[in-house]
């Protein structure tokens, strides 16, 4: 297969991600909470984009609406402290994103990928919350982060999974 | 971008045997997880400010306490041997959103305002 690169297409199709990515982010902080039951829960749709960069854009582009996600959220919202939170824990969610899906993808689905990246996310996520207000017991939380992350993440899979393969060609290639 | 590869996701199906299995090992250990840290019901909770233990208030004593923060006030009030935060000067409200805790190891976390409510028993009581 031959590569062709195109810089304006390459660039069009990473803003293209972010808007989408920035959309989602700000459809999902105006519906409730819905995992209750864990403390600041969310369902993370915007990782359908992070997950979809990741398989039709690649790798690289894929850390780049990552960090321009991150980064443009931050000023969205306003608050500086939300990068500390989301920045490393999205590198981290999407590391182990690339890793799943270059290494062991056939044998484990976009649902589990997704999955799996949620719990690192929210591992990450707490291990900085602790570390920020110095106690280390927020950590003990990490069993209801991960019952969320395991509905949270497989929604987010499935829903990347029909996204994937209902997009038409001509939006990657 | 690999096309090969977009075109196995488009093949493949969403859910797998092996995604199921490492699904179904998490969840059961959560919560069993949950069940074994927080069994037990405390006797008194711990404020902690910056990373600071500033005092302690015992839980079977209904009462209301106001706090000076970061960010301006915060309320929190133990009755029944529950503590919950009534109100928070804070723009994310999660430890408003927290509800009432009740037993050993569970805390209320107000990262804005660097606020920990921390549940101990009867035991961590000379610590």
């Amino acid at each position: 297969m031959k590569k062709q690169y195109n810089i304006t297409k390459r660039t069009v199709r990473i803003a293209l991600f972010v808007a989408l990515a920035l959309v989602m982010y700000m459809v999902e902080s105006l519906v409730p909470p819905v995992f209750a039951f864990a403390p600041g829960a969310k369902l993370g749709l915007a990782n359908v984009v992070s997950l979809c960069a990741l398989v039709l854009l690649g790798i690289v582009d894929s850390y780049l609406v990552v960090v321009l996600r991150c980064i443009l959220a931050m000023f969205l919202v306003g608050n500086p402290t939300a990068l500390m939170y989301s920045l490393p824990s999205s590198i981290f969610a999407l590391s182990s994103m690339v890793l799943l899906y270059c290494f062991i993808f056939p044998k484990v689905s976009l649902m589990g990928i997704s999955f799996l990246s949620a719990i690192v996310f929210n591992i990450v996520q707490l291990l900085v919350a602790s570390w920020v207000v110095g106690n280390i017991y927020v950590v003990l939380y990490l069993p209801l982060m991960f019952l969320a992350s395991a509905g949270a993440g497989l929604f987010v899979g499935l829903l990347s999974f029909f996204v994937i393969k209902h997009t038409p060609s001509n939006v990657y290639l | 971008m690999n096309i090969d590869k977009i075109n196995i996701v488009k093949n493949s199906k969403p859910i797998k045997i092996w995604d199921l299995s490492i699904l179904i090992f998490v969840v059961t250990v959560s919560v069993v997880a949950f069940f074994l840290l927080f069994n037990q019901k405390g006797a008194v909770v711990q404020l902690w400010i910056d990373g600071k233990y500033i005092s302690d208030y015992n839980l079977n004593h209904t009462q209301s306490i106001e706090l000076d923060v970061h960010l301006g006030h915060m309320c929190f009030s133990i009755s029944d041997g529950k503590v919950f935060v009534v109100h928070a000067d804070c723009d994310d409200q999660i430890c408003v959103r927290m509800g009432e805790i009740d037993k050993v190891n569970q805390t209320i976390v107000c990262s804005p305002n660097n606020v920990i409510l921390r549940i101990v028993g009867e035991s961590d009581l000379d610590f």
